[in-house]
């Protein structure tokens, strides 16, 4: 019985193992690099078939990790292979987590155009707190990086005379000491960069794009069509910026020129100077409230303005957290006149988020706040609501309310309507609070100020 | 009559086993090698196509006709790609990939590709031999070593056998 069932599938013997190479290539391009490696054990066919897929994905994680020896020599093999048998390797992901293999880049990676590499993605993430020092020119080097990923580095004090990143798309930045004339050096050269994202960067304070070369012309050989496709797209730029207190001194100047941005994701203690004006996109903006001796609350508030006036054609949502003081002194009639100079109407900001710890001081922060934006939304965050801090919210809805009614005429006739509402996730959907001193009985967990004003100046 | 407005451009194309086929030339040319002899104009007549028999490109046809029909949408193409493709053993996969081979067809070649690497994805080794039907050929002595050349390749490998 068993012999018939073997015999029965040999009817159809091996079909899989007498495709064309180019056919096995394809369907291992899907697989992982361990699954893929893996094939060579099913017989002697397959044994160098996984060597010729176009794609190589390698990281000294997992099982290479504290065998650093054994992982810089299945890399240096494999890339051996595919040179000697002169097999096309179009992708190459390499993930490192040792600072001590880096200097190996210096080895492969100027052989990878050669091999017809043309989506190189890098990782060096260095398992240490502190940031090693990754000096290594070449990768500045590597033509065809197209994603580069650095963690807990120190890009070193060597400004490299070339970058050639016409490739790169990606650029991720985390806990790294860079030079702002290497950064420079790399904004400069990637037309194609699409993605940035920068995490307690040292060093870094200006993030310039020069001017759109999405277009600029990327002539190699074996260039598929898709890539051209890409080349030609109206570019997409998203970035997002997170910084945090350590580093307030040292960034004290962030400045951040990028057209044609279309997400655009801020967070950090400083507020950054923007000198690109996006006609559409996202801006979300996550600050923390200023008002100690490196700058009062009143020239945070002009600058806040400054910023989002930058961002006024774009869908902004403005977050801001830590607020502590209960008093900011603020001479409203200077932030109003700033917002509005140059005959601008007050910037439109979709939703402001408070971040607080202390609701009392709310009125003070509000006041400045609409000096200089209107927010449609005004959102308290808490992730929850006890009983105690239910009814110091419905006391700022009051608050809020009263604020209106005694505050600077200025600002207030231009508000249409008010209305207390809250989040439905049932129906999912916001409806309004009826009676707002009944807030501590409610079931609800999320609360907000809808605000309509008239389209005047 | 054919130059009657509105009326489709119909191809011929012929298997290997000598069956005819009629399709639409919109549908035809997602074939870059069909699209070629369009554009060499040497369709005229009848297309021999000899590296795919009858069973297979009846298939083909099919693909190319409920393809062509679905407007510019990613999306559905993906869903009904895989519905067409849901119901084929691996016998005809393994005629279709070939055929789209043959054809330049890379839409369909690229879906029965992915296809198949899901058959593979997460097996052993001893169910994607059975799965197969790959006959295993190296000496026990032959396979340690290649397994000990890879051995990041096996070591905490989770494999689901199960379908």
């Amino acid at each position: 019985m068993k012999r018939a069932k073997e015999e029965e599938g040999s009817i159809s013997m091996d079909r899989i193992s007498s495709l064309p190479k180019e056919i096995l290539q394809r369907i291992l391009y899907l697989l992982t690099q361990e699954e893929a490696t893996g094939t060579s054990i099913l017989s002697k066919s397959w044994r160098h078939v996984w060597r010729t897929r176009p794609n190589l994905v390698l990281s000294d994680a997992d099982y290479f990790k504290d065998k650093e020896q054994e992982f810089l020599s299945v890399v240096d093999e494999t890339l051996h292979g595919y040179l000697d048998q002169g097999v096309c390797l179009e992708e190459f992901h390499l993930c490192m987590s040792n600072h001590v293999s880096v200097p190996h880049l210096e080895k492969w990676i100027p052989r990878l155009e050669q091999m017809g590499v043309h989506d190189f993605r890098l990782y060096v993430i260095s398992r240490r707190e502190v940031g090693e020092i990754v000096d290594i020119p070449v990768v500045f080097e590597a033509e065809p990086l197209t994603l580069l990923f650095v963690f807990n580095c120190d890009l070193g004090r060597n400004v490299p005379e070339n970058i050639r990143f016409v490739r790169l798309q990606v650029l991720h930045l985390k806990n790294v000491v860079i030079e702002q004339e290497i950064f420079d050096k790399i904004a400069s050269s990637c037309g194609s960069l699409t993605d940035m994202w920068f995490e307690e960067c040292k060093g870094l304070t200006n993030i310039k794009r020069m001017h759109d070369r999405s277009r600029c012309p990327v002539s190699r050989n074996g260039q598929d069509l898709r890539e051209q496709d890409s080349v030609s797209r109206p570019r997409v730029l998203q970035s997002q910026v997170f910084m945090h207190s350590d580093l307030v001194e040292e960034s004290q100047v962030f400045f951040i020129d990028a057209p044609n941005m279309e997400v655009y994701e801020y967070t950090g203690p400083v507020i950054p100077y923007v000198s690109f004006a996006p006609t559409s996109g996202k801006s979300t903006l996550s600050l923390y409230m200023r008002d100690d001796d490196a700058e009062d609350a009143q020239s945070w508030f002009l600058r806040l303005s400054k910023l989002l006036q930058g961002l006024r054609k774009s869908e902004i949502c403005l977050k801001i957290f830590h607020l502590a003081r209960l008093d900011l002194r603020i001479e409203e009639d200077i932030l109003m006149r700033d917002a509005i100079s140059g005959g601008n109407k007050p910037v439109v900001v979709e939703n402001f988020i408070l971040e607080i710890s202390c609701f009392s001081s709310f009125p003070f922060v509000l006041n400045g706040l609409f000096c200089i934006c209107r927010p449609k939304n005004v959102t308290p965050h808490r992730s929850c609501y006890e009983e105690t801090e239910l009814e110091e919210l419905s006391e700022f809805f009051r608050k809020i309310k009263k604020m209106i009614d005694s505050g600077n005429r200025k600002i207030w006739r231009d508000l249409e309507g008010l209305t207390v509402e809250r989040f439905n996730r049932v129906q999912e959907e916001w409806q309004p609070v009826i009676n707002v001193a009944k807030l501590p009985e409610s079931i609800f967990k999320e609360f907000r100020v809808r605000l309509k004003w008239s389209d005047r100046d | 009559m054919a130059a009657e407005t509105g009326t489709p451009t119909t191809l011929t194309l012929k298997s290997n086993d000598d069956e005819l086929f009629s399709v639409a030339e919109s549908a035809a040319i997602l074939s870059v090698t069909i699209r070629n002899m369009v554009e060499d104009g040497c369709a005229g007549g009848v297309i021999p196509l000899d590296n795919v028999d009858g069973k297979t490109l009846a298939s083909v046809i099919t693909y190319m006709n409920g393809i062509s029909a679905i407007p510019a949408d990613e999306e559905k193409k993906k869903s009904y790609r895989d519905k067409f493709l849901s119901d084929k053993d691996f016998e005809t996969l393994a005629d279709m990939v070939l055929a789209a081979n043959y054809l330049n067809m890379s839409c369909l070649m690229d879906a029965v590709s992915a296809k198949i690497a899901q058959v593979m994805e997460k097996k052993s080794v001893g169910w994607v031999r059975r799965k197969f039907g790959i006959e295993n050929d190296y000496t026990p002595e032959e396979e340690a070593a290649v397994k000990e050349e890879h051995k990041w390749t096996f070591e905490g490998v989770e494999t689901d056998d199960d379908n």
